[in-house]
């Protein structure tokens, strides 16, 4: 009866192992996903103070976004050119300039392997204004 | 042997308390987790909806004070509203305009002035509102908070008697006739309200955390506050104000002038909010 019981706790502790695993992995990965967006809603906005404040135009403000997303290189290692979106709205019409970045962001295999986990998982940082382009507007 | 039997039937499935133990520790901690990363990501995200929705605020003003500086221009060249005194005796402002009857110039002035008072009321109420809390909530902002007249224009109507007059023919060209002049008091160009205006907006965004918090009821927290942002800015001309103040003389050339000078126009820039209100 005692030897039958010895391995137990090992055998429960080998179940829950992956249960745990899969917790902590979960958490690394959760928090990677809130610091990116936060990384790229940051970049958004700088791109659009860059419009609003300086008058850049596309090209320099996608520039200057991949300049600032530099710095975060750890996180966000390939942002490129054709991640950012810019629409200048240079007429009278009531609508809003707008940058947005897209980012895929790579799964971990452990969680990848999960039926209908999104891998990519796609994260967008967004900014608009209004802004003045014109003698009356 | 019985008593072995019954200790260690006792001590069976011991592990499972610590095994639910752990895994209502780990559920905790991951709520909570999740609750205060999307705290701080609602704040971040909010500074910025509260940033663009007042630099919005303030480019909708300032392009209202654009089209109502060009159309103070078109009065200051329909009219002249200085008064002249002659023994004692103060004769109103004028307008005339070669071969323009009186009536049509004085349905002009009232179109435009008319022009301009719709400029003002809805670029310094209204649409600098709806479109600063559209942009706020395309950003993940629930609303924004505004102090009424946080969005005037700060201008003022000027109000006078002008004579309007007929053109006739006396020999000389065209020559204003002053002997049966249209007398009106209407309303003329728009100057400043202080010398300081326009001032700036103050916004604040909100988002109700409320419905998105989870476990509210294994944390014992009812009700979970709104988080908010807030921010300034204002409309600015660096070539100085497009409008005459209160204690100009206001000629209708002044304030043509005042509009040439600073013509390039009103742009918004992003101002602290004051000592009153922190970040």
């Amino acid at each position: 009866m005692k030897k039958q019981e010895s391995g137990q706790s090992f055998t429960e502790l080998i179940l829950l192992m992956p249960i745990f695993v899969m917790f902590f992995v979960a958490i690394i990965f959760f928090t990677k996903i809130y610091i990116t967006k936060i990384i790229l809603e940051q970049a958004s906005r700088h791109g659009m103070f860059m419009l609003t404040s300086h008058k850049y135009n596309e090209d320099d403000v996608k520039n200057e976004i991949i300049n600032y997303l530099t710095t975060e290189r750890f996180l966000i290692s390939d942002i490129r050119r054709e991640n950012i979106e810019i629409k200048i709205i240079n007429t009278l019409e009531f609508k809003p300039s707008e940058v947005t970045i897209k980012y895929k962001l790579k799964v971990p295999k452990l969680l990848a392997r999960i039926r209908g986990f999104p891998n990519p998982f796609h994260i967008t940082g967004h900014s608009e204004c209004y802004i003045r382009t014109g003698l009356l507007q | 042997m019985i008593k072995k039997k019954l200790r260690y039937r006792n001590e069976k499935g011991q592990i499972i308390v610590f095994v639910v133990i752990s895994v209502l520790s780990l559920s905790m901690l991951w709520m909570m987790l999740i609750n205060i990363a999307t705290m701080v990501k609602d704040r971040i995200m909010l500074q910025n909806a509260a940033d663009c929705a007042a630099h919005t605020a303030a480019c909708i003003r300032a392009r209202g004070l654009n089209m109502v500086g060009a159309l103070n221009f078109t009065l200051g060249g329909l009219i002249e509203s200085r008064k002249v005194s002659f023994l004692g005796i103060e004769a109103p402002g004028f307008a005339w305009i070669p071969e323009l009857p009186a009536s049509a110039l004085y349905a002009s002035v009232i179109a435009t002035t008319d022009a301009q008072a719709g400029i003002v009321s809805t670029y310094g109420g209204g649409l600098a509102y709806l479109a600063a809390e559209k942009v706020a909530k395309a950003q993940g902002a629930d609303g924004i908070i505004a102090e009424p007249g946080t969005f005037s224009l700060n201008l003022k109507r000027k109000i006078d008697k002008i004579n309007f007059y007929d053109t006739i023919d006396i020999g000389l060209g065209p020559t204003p006739n002053i002997f049966c002049p249209l007398t009106k008091r209407v309303p003329t160009w728009y100057y400043l309200k202080d010398k300081k205006s326009p001032k700036k907006n103050v916004i604040i965004a909100y988002k109700n955390s409320n419905s998105r918090f989870f476990g509210k009821r294994l944390f014992g927290i009812s009700e979970i506050p709104r988080i908010a942002a807030i921010a300034a800015a204002r409309p600015f001309n660096k070539h100085g104000a497009m409008f005459p103040t209160k204690d100009d003389e206001n000629l209708g050339l002044m304030v043509m002038g005042y509009y040439l000078t600073a013509a390039d126009g009103y742009d918004a820039e992003l101002v602290p909010v004051g000592s009153l209100i922190q970040h």
